[in-house]
């Protein structure tokens, strides 16, 4: 094929994916409607970040174990943008489920499953005559305990298509309540039916992870840590760090991504999280990227390409009464504060691209004794061009402490690379 | 233009629109998101649109300042604009997707816009903010380094 009948098939090949724009058009009008929402976790929520990795090889048949499946059209689709996702699904590493149940109008039937010891992903079928008037919150519940994990709704929300929910768990339990709440779309908190199909996972078909020991030492901006491994699960791939005690900064973000011998990469992160913070610490010392389980190589590298620390000694005091500060952050200027009882309501007025940019503004407060005085946090639509960002701050102080997302933005001149087999 | 007239106007350009988001972002699920940013922001903003007839190219710019937002909040742009030109021959050795990825962004711009976005050399100048000579010089080097041989007929 010349370059000419490639270019032809490429356009061809793109204008028979492109979706329809009908449901974006309605999400946005929703969205607009409301004029009131949730632009991104205000509190604690710094543990999850997001990350771009890529591929890995490793040679491992695992699917011999697994059975037969027919590869759906709709589940290829719905699993399109995760290469480690296409990649089990091509080695039919996917159970079948098959339940469905019905109420007041809804019908919901649970399709597949694709697993593994730390993430299940759900992908089910949801039919209504008014699609346009609901919306959908996926969620896991562990038994007996009744825990409630966060899922990750990946649905594009298009009518007749198959659904996607994912959840990141310490260890995939062989029974678990997949719930599904069906709520109304013009009023977000009335729920109009849940579902709750009882899951039972075959243990038995769950491909083990592959480790790697690195142990290799990292210099990153003057700051050491240490990369200390891999593991390598069928639907995502998880890289472990270590941080010098003696470090004067804390790793915000680490920029890396693998890249096999042939220089093949995949660059996606892992059903929306990215990295993961620790609880004895400010850095995030774990990271999960797309999984090369599937794929074979020799070996593979780690390239490391920058870096974002936040040095340990920055506290920026906001006067509340003025909104006076010794550092600015574009894009964001202080609105005001009202006191409510024993807490401080305080707002901001941010211009929306700010919102959406790569910038340092803190979320999270604190008094001069370091204790965080965060209770909520909203985001709220203004104008087209900007939002209000208010905080309701356990402390009626007149002066509080900002702790900015990170202050060193770091890049080496050439990239680190640390080959793996 | 009303909102239905809004909604109409960007489902007519919903595979242009799609080809520059994808070719952007590299990937259908990252491009469906930019795909929904933009559409959210058109719709906030259609009503400042003075000329309809700008429609097209407004909205592909809409588009693709939400794909650069986006690669930036990625923070993958950084590398994306230092990796080392390849020479003519790497490109000849990968897929036409590949080489598009690989090309510089000011050449990735300008191809994706004509060829896939199928904006004429004086749409493409408008949206990029370029004098339309500087398009057509940088189309032929693209072209060049592609190996491709595109004419008006193929952006129709």
């Amino acid at each position: 094929m010349n370059r000419n009948d490639e270019f032809k098939a490429l356009t061809r090949a793109l204008e028979e994916e492109a979706p329809s724009l009908n449901a974006s058009l309605r999400k946005a009008e929703r969205r607009r409607a409301r004029k009131r929402y949730m632009i991104r976790p205000l509190i604690g929520l710094a543990a999850v970040f997001a990350v771009f990795v890529a591929l890995v090889n490793l040679s491992t048949p695992v699917a011999s174990a697994l059975s037969r499946i027919p590869v759906l059209t709709d589940l290829v689709r719905a699993v399109r943008f995760s290469p480690s996702l296409e990649a089990a699904v091509q080695n039919d590493y996917v159970q079948l489920d098959g339940q469905s149940q019905t109420k007041n109008g809804v019908t919901v039937t649970v399709e597949y499953l694709i697993v593994d010891d730390q993430q299940l992903h759900v992908f089910y079928r949801l039919e209504t005559e008014e699609p346009d008037r609901i919306s959908t919150i996926p969620s896991v519940i562990l038994e007996p305990d009744v825990s409630f994990y966060g899922v990750s709704n990946l649905s594009q929300e298009s009518e007749g298509d198959l659904m996607h929910a994912a959840v990141f768990m310490t260890q995939t339990p062989e029974y678990l309540t997949f719930r599904l709440q069906v709520m109304d779309c013009d009023d977000p908190d009335l729920e109009l039916v849940r579902f709750d199909f009882p899951l039972h996972v075959d243990t038995t078909m769950i491909a083990p992870a592959k480790t790697r020991v690195l142990d290799q030492p990292v210099e990153l901006s003057g700051q050491r840590f240490t990369l200390k491994q891999l593991e390598i699960y069928p639907t995502h791939i998880t890289l472990h760090l270590e941080e010098d005690a003696d470090n004067t900064a804390w790793l915000d973000q680490l920029h890396f991504y693998f890249e096999t011998e042939d220089g093949k990469q995949f660059s996606a992160g892992s059903s929306g999280l990215i990295s993961q913070g620790e609880d004895n610490t400010d850095s995030a010392l774990t990271y999960y990227a797309e999984s090369p389980y599937f794929y074979e190589a020799d070996s593979f590298k780690l390239v490391v390409f920058g870096a974002k620390l936040r040095d340990k000694s920055v506290w920026i005091p906001l006067d509340l009464e003025t909104g006076e500060s010794e550092t600015t952050f574009p894009g964001y200027s202080f609105a005001g504060r009202k006191i409510e009882g024993n807490q401080s309501v305080v707002s901001f007025l941010v211009e929306t691209d700010s919102i959406f940019g790569d910038h340092a503004w803190p979320i999270s407060f604190y008094d001069k004794a370091g204790r965080s005085l965060n209770t909520n946090g909203e985001s709220m639509y203004h104008d087209d061009q900007t939002h209000v960002e208010t905080y309701y701050l356990d402390t009626t102080d007149r002066i509080v402490y900002m702790k900015p997302i990170f202050t060193d933005r770091w890049q080496p001149e050439t990239p680190l690379v640390y080959t793996i087999h | 233009m009303t909102n239905e007239e809004y909604a109409l106007r960007v489902e007519g350009l919903r595979t242009r629109l799609y080809k520059t988001a994808i070719l952007l972002m590299g990937s259908h699920s990252q491009a469906m998101d930019v795909l929904d940013e933009a559409v959210y922001k058109g719709l906030c903003s259609h009503r400042k649109l003075r000329d309809p007839s700008l429609f097209d190219t407004w909205m592909t710019r809409i588009v693709m300042n939400e794909c650069y937002n986006e690669l930036r909040r990625q923070k993958r742009l950084v590398p994306i604009e230092e990796a080392p030109e390849a020479s003519a021959e790497e490109y000849d050795s990968l897929p036409l997707r590949e080489a598009l990825q690989k090309l510089p962004r000011d050449l990735k711009d300008v191809i994706t816009l004509r060829f896939f976005s199928e904006l004429t050399v004086a749409q493409t100048a408008e949206v990029l903010h370029l004098p339309q000579g500087t398009v057509a010089s940088q189309q032929r080097r693209a072209l060049k380094l592609l190996r491709l041989e595109l004419g008006e007929e193929e952006n129709q």
